[in-house]
């Protein structure tokens, strides 16, 4: 194993310096140069109501992505898993597809409750999935809520698919925007949400990060540590829901941060949650930034989902890593 | 010499699931100080009693008292402060390094940082683990995994609260040297006045060892005595099916 980052201060630094770095790194790039953003009046309008809040928001999308990817691969003990496993990105990239039917079909639906509408989608995708998934208290109910959320997440992709059938050009654009991803709606009010469910998490997370450590042993070791797991498993899952659903509400569906940015971490620092979480939270962060860099500049003028971007970079490594994997447990 | 308290009482304990009672009307005691030994047949119920001692299955049927007090109400930390359970090996897939995982055995108490440093460390001594520290679990054979499970079970056991220790299976993976070590760590603790409830298959360690044994054969409690009168060649023979034969103080199989 890696030790070289097991010092609590080389994380603490890392998780300082990373951020800083890929942040002003996301600022700078772009069509129009930093000096002239500075520098002119229509340039700091720039800067402040367009880029700085796009940049902060891929941050914080992919921050809060990388946290539920954490918890969920520690709920399933399963370092594959993914938050979109539990059907919640699914539900809500249909109630937004929908949206954009109804409206495209006359509707007098507000600009603003797109969003909300998604929200809703996710909660009812999740409410489902635990409904199928987590009823009793068997000892077989991980893989059931597993089970259900692919079972969720086949009907989302069914039924977005049929919507795509009936959306008219301009509405198909906009499903298209849910189903591959993008920033471009990025704004302070996104950015204020999402910081205040992130220092929601940092606030109620650490002391229970043991616990998680625990369940890594297997939920029987766990309860017998005194750890109540079914608590802790309704925890994850309320909080999963919240990051994703916020997530994909503001800026439709990101896959692979969630999955990509635990295990980066995982190589780096060990499984010990107390290392992995913060240092995943700002790999996610950093990797979405990155990514939206990338998705500006590849076909600039124009810009690239961000979605596509992501999972065009993480197909290969999450392959990647199952063939690590699978080595390993062949030796 | 003090007379033994009971820790443990349980009466007509009993599970049912799909059908089937898989333990069934089980009563016993268990003594402060005692180290009694479950043995058994594959499914007799071993498992699911040791799960019922450690607060981790509600019998459908019985009373548990522990030390007098009915558990009824008991929390899950309420159990683990009371109770260590290391449950058969289970796998892992996740790159926690031994210490790591050794450490997680002062998660049930409220200890210090710095007293539970040095609690991990006299863990790994005492277990043998110690030169492993770094190593992620994953990469250790199966006898340097149970006993990184058992140091880290260790340190719970040995809080002030902590009374009784079971084990299921600790000898499975263990070469013969870390059986006798085990062995040996398992009568220091019982010396403390703690008691532990062990499920073996080494019938002969059993009687070797063993203070008492509980025969559990179909869910049902066959037996409840010394080793030596409980395990006897008949008896053996009658509840595992398998010709036995008692040679000096060895039980053989034909």
């Amino acid at each position: 194993m890696n030790t070289a980052l097991k010092r609590r201060k080389h994380i603490l630094l890392l998780c300082l310096l990373l951020p800083l770095i890929f942040i002003l790194l996301g600022l700078s790039s772009g069509s129009q140069s930093i000096d002239w953003l500075l520098n002119t009046d229509v340039g700091q309008t720039i800067l402040w109501q367009i880029r700085l809040p796009r940049v902060l928001m891929a941050f914080l999308v992919g921050a809060l992505l990388a946290w539920a990817g954490v918890l969920i691969q520690g709920m399933v003990r399963n370092p594959l898993a993914d938050p979109g496993l539990i059907g919640v990105s699914g539900g809500a990239a249909v109630a937004a597809a929908l949206f954009v039917v109804l409206q495209a079909a006359g509707l007098a639906l507000p600009y603003w409750a797109q969003p909300i509408a998604a929200f809703a989608g996710g909660v009812v995708a999740l409410l489902l999935v635990l409904r199928l998934g987590l009823q009793g208290s068997s000892l077989h109910a991980m893989s059931f809520l597993i089970l259900a959320g692919i079972a969720v997440n086949v009907l989302a992709s069914a039924l977005i698919g049929l919507l795509s059938y009936m959306a008219s050009d301009d509405a198909l654009r906009q499903i298209t925007f849910w189903s591959l991803g993008s920033l471009s709606g990025a704004n302070w009010g996104w950015v204020g949400a999402m910081s205040a469910v992130l220092l929601g998490a940092v606030i109620f997370w650490p002391k229970r990060l043991r616990s998680l450590d625990a369940l890594l042993l297997g939920e029987v070791e766990a309860r017998s540590l005194g750890v109540s797991v079914s608590r802790l498993q309704w925890q994850v899952v309320i909080w999963v829901a919240l990051c994703v659903a916020l997530a994909v509400s503001a800026s439709g569906v990101i896959g692979f941060i969630g999955l990509i940015s635990p295990h980066i971490a995982r190589l780096l620092t060990g499984a010990a949650h107390q290392r992995v979480l913060p240092l995943a939270v700002v790999l996610g962060g950093c990797l979405l930034v990155a990514a939206d860099m990338l998705s500006r500049v590849i076909v600039a003028p124009a810009e690239l989902p961000i979605g596509i971007v992501t999972t065009l970079l993480g197909a290969p490594l999450f392959i990647a890593l199952m063939i690590r994997e699978k080595k390993r447990l062949a030796w | 010499m003090v007379t033994p308290t009971t820790l443990i009482q349980a009466s007509g304990l009993g599970l049912t699931r799909g059908g089937a009672a898989i333990v069934d009307d089980v009563g016993f005691s268990l003594a402060a100080g005692e180290l009694v030994m479950l043995v058994g047949p594959n499914g007799a119920g071993k498992s699911t009693l040791m799960n019922m001692l450690a607060g981790l299955l509600r019998p459908d049927r019985g009373v548990l008292q522990f030390a007098a007090a009915d558990t009824v109400s008991w929390q899950r930390s309420d159990w683990a402060q009371r109770v260590t359970l290391v449950p058969q090996l289970s796998p892992m897939n996740f790159p926690l390094s031994v210490s790591e995982v050794v450490q997680l055995g002062g998660l049930a108490h409220s200890t210090s940082v710095v007293e539970l440093r040095t609690q991990v460390h006299e863990a790994m001594q005492a277990w043998d683990v110690h030169y492993l520290a770094d190593r992620d679990v994953r990469l250790l054979s199966g006898g340097e995994q149970q006993r990184c499970q058992l140091a880290r079970s260790w340190i719970q056991v040995n809080q002030a609260d902590s009374q009784l220790w079971l084990l299921d299976e600790p000898l499975s993976a263990l070469d013969l040297r870390h059986q006798q070590q085990c062995m040996s760590q398992i009568r220091q603790l019982t010396a403390t006045g703690k008691s532990v409830l062990m499920v073996v298959h080494d019938l002969n360690l059993a009687r070797r060892y063993a203070d008492r044994v509980l025969l559990l054969c179909c869910g049902r409690l066959v037996a409840d005595g010394p080793a030596r009168e409980v395990l006897t060649a008949g008896q053996v023979t009658q509840t595992f099916c398998v010709e036995t034969l008692l040679e000096g103080d060895y039980l053989h199989w034909v």
